[in-house]
């Protein structure tokens, strides 16, 4: 096997020459470590109940607007006088306490879209409400910034918009064995044995994305293999695709950017239950894989953004639901790097609604840039539209 | 230089969807002047998608659910059963189509215009009845005047519901379908104003539907009789007028031409060739039937930089593969499963701009997919085919083992048989790939199973189509 590996790597020596992310393959395996920095998205879908998630209980607005799905502060984590945590957040509450987390409320954008996947598109493109865009904000990173196949990974069976970038493309795999069975089947490695000279640029390209998709399946496998987790991790598909980028990240592969996502938020009918279940099975999957990387101390380069494409109406709807709404909470996770760890801004303000829903405060673009800025260490100009929403001060300067 | 046989290939695979095996026999020595006049004519044979009882269930379906809008329990009970029907209504027309563009008789050239114009004119839509309508307005004017289908679009239910144009009232304005007409539709970016966009808007309000008929209708009593002023000249305009003015500025037709270009020819757009074609869809009328004539005669839609160097789209991809094998999807559902694993939902573009096409439809998972297919649907293959990530699922989206289609394969076979197995094997492979030398191809026969034959070639055609260069037309 390993002889077949070398060979197969030799000969595509040659081919390497058109494919930038094979150049500069062992450089940015090197520069890992200086780069240092990396990060996490977690993708909550189907919009999340940001007023029951992080509970502005002492608003006397929110009570009216949810009845009965109104959270009582008795039952919330405390946070401070005016917002609490859904109970089922013990372990975020903990990393609140501790100063790893950053909650941003009223997170939005202008003429806010209400429908799951065009407000999906506009968070993952990074586009004003206005414009379609067909690549992703993270995508357009790795445009500029040539590195390994695998610089940016989705943990996920496909690949979605946020990492599509013009020439490049984020790097999507439940786990790394799977994508390995997959991707070396005797056939297709025969097929990228047997490559044909092309001169047309597209055939080219198949065979290179083909060429590296199994360099790199090979790659994370031998790689992951030897940094096994100890930390348990929850049984829930979350908590094994957190396992599998924590296992990554200590193996350092030379990701620097990892998607995760978790689904069921479109809570129109029996609100409670179902978002209690989901935000547990959120909190413990978090909670182990910042167990995991706290005990590797790296935690510090590593930043954990949580966010969702909506939040939801204030008020409750007649089914013990709640229906699509706009601004929302968004919180990030990281040990000594945020300014102003804790609660970033005022809660949303209920006396001020647009069409029943929140107005907002923070422009998501403007996290995008100073995370672009402060922790991708790119210009945020070249990537979101400009001129756009500047960077807001999320993290300590140097 | 082509030969004749690889233009005919290189004709059928992009003003089509490839020709069955037993077409390609009677076709391939044709001139490339007669297939063209027989795309023309097959274009102007084909009939609208069939109306079929089901669809109009689906109305009386949603009366009946708005009947009972008041009673809770009942109400979400018969929700879910609704989603489920709809579900098969929509995902039985798309499947509908795609067996049409597979059509073993036929090249799919109106089938292919509509599917360009789908991902021009886009919308979305879960409603089978709806996405029937659209469809077919699309089909009856994929090669008439585009100035007429503009127009048939506007009043479309299913896009006058996805652009909002229902809510433009007279007293409130929806901008949405107003500037998407003028910023993807038509004219393009940078080539009117935000005040065009506002006055245009006035102008369509009272244009809604009735979308439990799939009807249009002009509410009269909420159109803005008021003066507008677009591109600077003032009046009491109404749609239409927006519509002849838009189409009065050659810059539309410029925008269409390149577009047609660049979905037709190369991705690469060629500025020279451009202009002539707008110039001539703009002299013509917006005449579409006579752009693309001069598009598939002209000696350089033949020349091999523009051959063999473009993505299938999903759609494309399945609908040829099923052509070549006499294969069809038994389960609606099935095919709609492949289409979101693969990137492309008929009646589900990702927004309005339509679907981006090219390198896009490509990243680690999906080219291993695709690579993939062809074993997937004729030999049961496994893998892990992840099912649609829907925002309103309960549950995260989980995958599949298989999708199967189900198979003839005595058409391919019936296309060699009597032949010596080499000269079977180059058959097989001029057929698929007549652009690969088959010397260059010879170590596919290591990886055939053992068998008959026929059970071999049957897997070396397979094989073939799990090629990258297969991935191309």
């Amino acid at each position: 096997m390993l002889r077949r590996d070398f060979i197969r790597l030799s000969s595509l020596a040659s081919a390497s020459l058109t494919i930038p992310g094979f150049l500069s393959y062992g450089q940015a395996q090197l520069a890992s470590h200086e780069m240092g920095k990396r990060l996490i998205i977690i993708q909550l879908t189907g919009g999340n109940d940001g007023l029951n998630t992080i509970v502005p209980y002492s608003d006397d607005l929110y009570f009216k607007a949810r009845g009965r799905l109104g959270i009582q502060k008795k039952e919330a984590l405390y946070g401070n006088d005016l917002q609490g945590f859904h109970p089922a957040l013990e372990g975020l509450r903990s990393l609140y306490d501790q100063g790893w987390l950053s909650i941003l409320n009223s997170v939005g954008y202008p003429e806010p879209n209400l429908s799951h996947f065009r407000s999906m598109d506009i968070w993952h493109t990074g586009s004003s409400s206005r414009d379609y865009w067909d690549t992703g904000w993270l995508g357009r990173w790795l445009d500029l910034h040539p590195g390994t196949p695998h610089e940016a990974i989705q943990v996920d069976n496909a690949l979605g918009l946020a990492l599509k970038g013009r020439s490049r493309q984020g790097f999507a795999l439940r786990n790394p064995e799977s994508l390995k069975r997959a991707a070396r089947s005797p056939f297709l490695d025969a097929v990228t044995d047997h490559r044909q000279q092309h001169e047309e640029e597209m055939a080219s390209y198949l065979y290179q994305t083909l060429a590296s998709t199994q360099e790199s399946a090979a790659y994370l496998v031998e790689k992951s293999r030897t940094h096994r987790s100890t930390t348990r991790y929850p049984a829930s598909q979350l908590g094994r695709d957190l396992k599998v980028i924590a296992e990554l990240i200590t193996a350092d592969t030379g990701t620097r950017i990892y998607y995760a996502s978790l689904t069921g938020f479109d809570t129109h009918v029996n609100q409670s239950g179902r978002q209690e279940r989901l935000l547990r099975q959120y909190d413990e999957a978090v909670s182990a894989l910042v167990r995991d990387l706290k005990q590797h101390d790296l935690l510090k380069d590593t930043l954990i953004l949580t966010f969702s494409e909506f939040g939801r109406r204030v008020k409750a709807n007649g089914s013990g639901g709640t229906d699509h709404g706009t601004a929302n909470v968004l919180w990030m996770i990281n040990e000594g790097q945020f300014q102003q760890p804790g609660f970033f801004n005022a809660p949303p303000d209920l006396a001020r609604l647009v069409d029943d829903n929140l107005s907002f405060q923070v422009d998501f673009r403007s996290i995008y840039a100073a995370i672009l800025r402060d922790w991708l260490d790119t210009t945020p100009e070249t990537i979101l539209q400009s001129p756009g929403p500047s960077p807001i001060p999320l993290f300590r300067a140097g | 230089m082509l030969t004749s046989q690889q233009k005919l290939h290189h004709l059928y695979q992009r003003a089509g969807f490839g020709l069955s095996p037993s077409e390609w026999q009677r076709r391939q020595h044709w001139t490339v002047e007669q297939a063209i006049d027989d795309l023309f004519h097959e274009a102007d044979a084909s009939l609208p998608l069939g109306g079929y009882e089901e669809y109009e269930e689906e109305f009386d379906v949603m009366r009946e659910q708005m009947k009972e809008m008041s009673r809770q329990q009942r109400r979400t009970t018969k929700k879910k059963l609704d989603r489920e029907k709809r579900r098969l209504l929509i995902t039985g027309l798309n499947r509908d189509w795609v067996h049409r563009m597979a059509a073993t008789g036929q090249v799919g050239f109106r089938e292919k215009m509509v599917l360009f114009w789908h991902g021009h004119f886009a919308i979305q839509t879960l409603f089978g009845g709806l996405a029937r309508i659209y469809a077919n307005t699309l089909h009856r004017h994929a090669l008439g005047r585009f100035s007429e289908m503009t127009l048939a679009m506007a009043t479309d239910p299913a896009m006058i519901l996805f652009l909002n144009n229902q809510q433009n009232h007279k007293d409130k304005p929806n901008e949405n379908f107003t500037r998407e007409l003028m910023e993807l539709f038509t004219l393009g970016r940078g080539q009117y104003t935000e005040q065009d966009v506002r006055e245009g808007a006035r102008a369509f309000t009272g244009w809604a539907c009735l979308p439990l008929k799939g009807e249009f209708i002009y509410r009269e009593g909420d159109h803005d009789e008021g003066q507008k002023t677009f591109f600077g000249k003032t009046g009491n305009w109404n749609g239409q007028d927006i519509i002849e003015m838009i189409l009065n500025r050659p810059e539309t037709a410029g925008f269409i031409a390149r577009k047609i270009y660049r979905y037709f020819v190369n991705d690469v757009p060629h500025e020279d060739r451009i202009a002539a074609l707008g110039q001539q869809l703009y002299r013509s009328g917006y005449d579409i039937g006579d752009l693309m004539r001069t598009v598939l005669s002209s000696d350089w839609f033949y020349e091999p930089e523009n051959v063999g160097n473009r993505i299938k789209s999903p759609v494309e991809l399945i609908a040829g593969l099923l052509k070549s094998f006499h294969a069809r999807f038994d389960d609606p559902i099935a095919l709609s499963v492949g289409q979101a694993a693969l990137g492309q939902v008929l009646f589900f573009p990702p927004s309005v701009a339509g679907w981006a096409g090219g390198k896009s439809w490509i990243d680690n998972q999906r080219l291993l997919l695709r690579l993939q297919l062809p074993m997937i649907l004729f030999e049961a293959a496994e893998a892990d085919i992840p099912l649609p990530g829907d925002p309103e699922a309960i549950e995260n989206a989980a995958t599949i083992r298989q999708l199967k289609a189900s198979v003839d394969p005595n058409p391919l076979l019936s296309m060699i048989s009597g032949q010596p197995i080499d000269d079977a094997r180059k058959m097989l492979l001029h057929y698929l790939l007549p652009h690969q030398s088959p010397e260059d191809l010879a170590w596919l026969g290591s990886y055939l199973p053992r068998g008959e034959p026929s059970r071999q070639m049957l897997a070396l055609a397979i094989r073939t189509c799990s090629l990258p260069e297969y991935q191309l037309s």
